[in-house]
């Protein structure tokens, strides 16, 4: 029979699980698991009975996934993971998670900057891309400029500042 | 039986053993990746039974997933089940317009678990290397996250502020521009 084995070490690397185990823990690991209601569609292998492993002991899984269940933390999830997830929020939601913490301040930071863009009306050169927006308050038809913030980004300058001293740079006559 | 509809047996931490079919154990690329270096294609079987009659390939062949446990890796497969069919390229995640598209009705029904279940499937798609159920359910976070302000997103995810009140300040007046108030 073959027998696929893998780097323990790598294991706990890629999962980012907490390393903390507790009584409290095991307790809710187990109602977790009693609240579970979904069907098993694997029936069959109920009846096989579970080899030898040392994590069947509770007391021995600190770095195994079943280890996490009262501790979890959105910011304790691997920086890839919060990356994708950060992905799919609007600016907005992204300022709200940056103001929670100093780690996911951190990591929303790039996403703020790669989802904000500002319109600031120009003159147009003739190679770029041009939109025609509406004013209301000047009833006026008007080209804008579409800006990507992350083009502004200093990572020593505030966001206001770095848009203000870009607005200036630009013609907008 | 040929290679393809051969039995892998996933072990989880807690020692349960779910025989699944290759093609639904394959839908993580860590064990895909694994399972090439021991289990040749349809075609290159053939030329292995020849030259060996008392080969052992048609046993099945044990997975151990040492950071799984059995009650995450039920919901895992029950996924893996229901997409076995379907082919997923290997570098979804690269893919913007997927990242955008809008969440599958079967999958947001299927991702409607607790909190603790929802983070351990996150961790076990990770770590097994399942991106389409990664980005469904970071994109469950996600919904989860929207709309809400800072202090509301403390409390559902258990995130300790360790701002000082000055630096929270700072970073509220920071923010303020952007924000529609």
């Amino acid at each position: 029979m073959h027998s696929v084995k893998r780097r323990k070490s790598s294991v706990n690397e890629d999962t980012g699980s907490s390393s903390s185990s507790s009584s409290s823990s095991i307790t809710h690991f187990r109602s977790s698991i009693k609240t579970n209601h979904k069907s098993h569609i694997f029936s069959k292998q109920h009846l096989n009975k579970p080899v030898s492993n040392p994590f069947t002991n509770s007391n021995s899984n600190s770095n195994s996934l079943n280890s996490n269940s009262k501790s979890f933390s959105l910011d304790k999830l691997p920086p890839n993971v919060l990356d994708l997830i950060l992905s799919q929020l609007q600016t907005v939601d992204l300022i709200s998670l940056s103001e929670t913490n100093k780690k996911l301040n951190d990591l929303a930071q790039p996403h703020i900057f790669n989802s904000i863009h500002i319109t600031i009306p120009t003159k147009l050169q003739d190679d770029e891309e041009d939109e025609v927006a509406y004013d209301e308050n000047t009833n006026n038809t008007q080209f804008i400029k579409t800006v990507p913030l992350i083009n502004l980004h200093h990572p020593n300058v505030s966001i206001k500042s770095q848009i203000v001293a870009s607005s200036e740079h630009i013609d907008t006559t | 039986m040929p290679a393809t509809e051969k039995n892998i047996i996933i072990i989880t931490s807690d020692g349960e053993r779910f025989p699944v079919e290759r093609k639904v154990a394959e839908k993580s690329i860590l064990i895909k990746n694994m399972l090439k270096n021991l289990l040749p294609d349809e075609g290159e079987e053939d030329d292995d039974d020849d030259e060996d009659p008392d080969s052992d390939a048609d046993e099945p062949i044990e997975v151990p997933t040492q950071n799984v446990r059995s009650a995450v890796m039920k919901n895992i497969l029950e996924w893996c089940e229901h997409y076995k069919e379907i082919q997923f390229p290997d570098d979804e995640q690269d893919d913007e317009s997927k990242k955008s598209a809008p969440i599958d009705p079967w999958d947001k029904n299927f991702l409607n678990v607790d909190q603790e279940m929802l983070y351990e499937i996150i961790l076990a798609a990770n770590y097994l290397n399942i991106k389409p159920l990664l980005n469904a359910s970071c994109k469950v976070v996600a919904e989860m996250i929207r709309s809400k302000s800072p202090e509301e997103i403390r409390k559902t995810f258990n995130i300790v502020n360790d701002f000082t009140p000055e630096e929270e300040a700072a970073i509220k007046r920071e923010n303020e521009w952007a924000e529609d108030r």
